[in-house]
């Protein structure tokens, strides 16, 4: 995908925050889930499900729990409050289909190809390298995390329940940290005084190609647009169209 | 510390930089995960504002830097809800780096905690909670209601169940305690021999 296109999706993305309405909501959604698909994402769309489920159902819950009277047990009001157009809940639901914008265009980014890619997006350079960086190390942050509470847990060493997990926090840091961190290299790149480092990834990033396909581009490009037409600019039609159906 | 990163350049700055948003992640990753009602996601902004960069505003606008690429990959990594907080981090940033960093970096530098600087590092962790919760709140109460689908929300939706109202629960989540812990983990990390001896 071309680093402009990511970024025309990227911007047009926000136009979701334009219309406070369930039905652009809901229109806004296959445009997403086309998004990902047409660009060969299904992996990375799974992946953004399996991250985004439990925050939107955890909220449902907890919402529908905090509609619900529980003198009169009024489970169709509380039902009807929490999935009402103007509802937290649904704002909440906004905000997920936004942020799966930006997940699949960040994750989408091939390996090794992040800082020209960032760099061609007009980040400076500076930023670039920082968060091509901190994004490598923070990978193997995640899955050391989930690592070391799988091995605590499989130790004996960590319950399931609550106190437990607050017990044992420090040893969840401990092991993820150290686990995952290497802090002798981070220590070398410091001390490596007057270093290649820093100008060898600029020298790099002048030769670096980025990736760029051409469907790719052509899907980011038109869910752009559809972006825009559903939320901002064709509004009218859109709810015309729907009226009629 | 400060001439050796002054010294080394945009490379230490770089690496100490992408440490801390790592720092940041790493913590946050995992409070997430175990579903704690605490946040510990700014311990590394704190420490990028106390440390890094020559003058305040140096500090500032690279812990900023620290705090909004942080939560940028934390929205790629774990919770997508976080892309809204970028501001509490910014706010973090410029009380870390315009009042905490000329108050202890002397302190963080020679490693060594008294009960003095102590109660000192505790009242700047409860004003840090403070401007946290003031500039969080808002977002937390009028975007989402204050329940975001992370361990805090339940105490959200207990204070909500019990007649409180949208804002005041919102307020009265963690956030408090909230830059408390940062600031006290932070603190804890940077005290003692290790933290002397390697610098």
């Amino acid at each position: 995908m071309h680093p402009f296109a990511r970024l025309a999706l990227a911007v047009s993305s926000s136009a979701l925050f334009f219309k406070h309405d369930l039905i652009h909501l809901a229109l806004s959604l296959p445009i997403i889930f086309g998004a990902y698909l047409f660009t060969g994402k299904a992996r990375l769309l799974l992946m953004c499900m399996k991250m985004v489920a439990p925050v939107l159902v955890i909220s449902a819950i907890v919402w529908f729990v905090v509609y619900l009277d529980f003198r009169t047990l009024d489970f169709g009001g509380a039902w009807l409050r929490t999935f009402d157009r103007t509802s937290h809940f649904v704002e909440l639901a906004r905000t997920v289909e936004f942020t799966s914008v930006i997940f699949l265009l960040l994750r989408g980014i091939p390996d090794g190809e992040i800082l020209p890619t960032l760099r061609r997006m007009g980040a400076t350079h500076f930023l670039a390298t920082v968060f091509a960086n901190a994004e490598a190390q923070v990978s193997t942050i995640s899955d050391s995390a989930l690592q070391s509470y799988t091995a605590l847990r499989a130790q004996g060493i960590m319950s399931p329940t609550w106190l437990s997990k607050c017990k044992n926090l420090g040893r969840i840091i401990a092991v993820t940290w150290t686990a995952s961190l290497n802090v002798a290299d981070a220590r070398r790149e410091t001390k490596w005084r007057r270093n290649g480092f820093y100008s060898h990834q600029t020298a790099n990033l002048e030769r670096a190609a980025v990736s760029t396909n051409r469907w790719e581009t052509s899907v980011a490009l038109v869910a752009a647009l559809f972006f825009i037409v559903t939320n901002v600019a064709g509004l009218e039609i859109v709810e015309n169209v729907l009226g009629s159906l | 510390m400060r001439n050796r990163l002054e010294a080394n350049g945009p490379t230490s700055v770089a690496t100490i930089t992408a440490l801390c948003i790592a720092l940041n992640v790493a913590l946050g990753t995992i409070v997430y995960l175990i579903k704690l009602p605490v946040y510990l996601d700014a311990v590394g902004t704190i420490a990028a504002a106390v440390l890094v960069g020559s003058t305040r505003t140096k500090g500032f606008l690279l812990s900023s830097i620290v705090g909004s690429i942080s939560f940028i990959l934390s929205v790629m990594a774990f919770n997508p809800v976080l892309f809204f907080f970028i501001p509490t981090q910014i706010a973090i940033a410029a009380f870390s780096s315009y009042v905490i960093r000329p108050l202890l970096r002397s302190y963080v530098l020679d490693g060594l905690l008294t009960s003095r600087r102590g109660a000192l590092v505790l009242g700047l962790g409860v004003v840090l909670g403070i401007v946290a919760a003031v500039v969080s709140a808002p977002f937390i109460a009028y975007q989402f209601g204050g329940i975001t689908g992370s361990g805090a929300s339940l105490v959200v939706a207990l204070l909500l169940k019990s007649g409180s109202t949208l804002f005041q629960s919102s307020c009265l989540r963690v956030d408090f305690g909230a830059g408390r812990q940062d600031f006290a983990a932070y603190t804890r990390s940077c005290s003692g021999k290790g933290y002397a001896a390697a610098h």
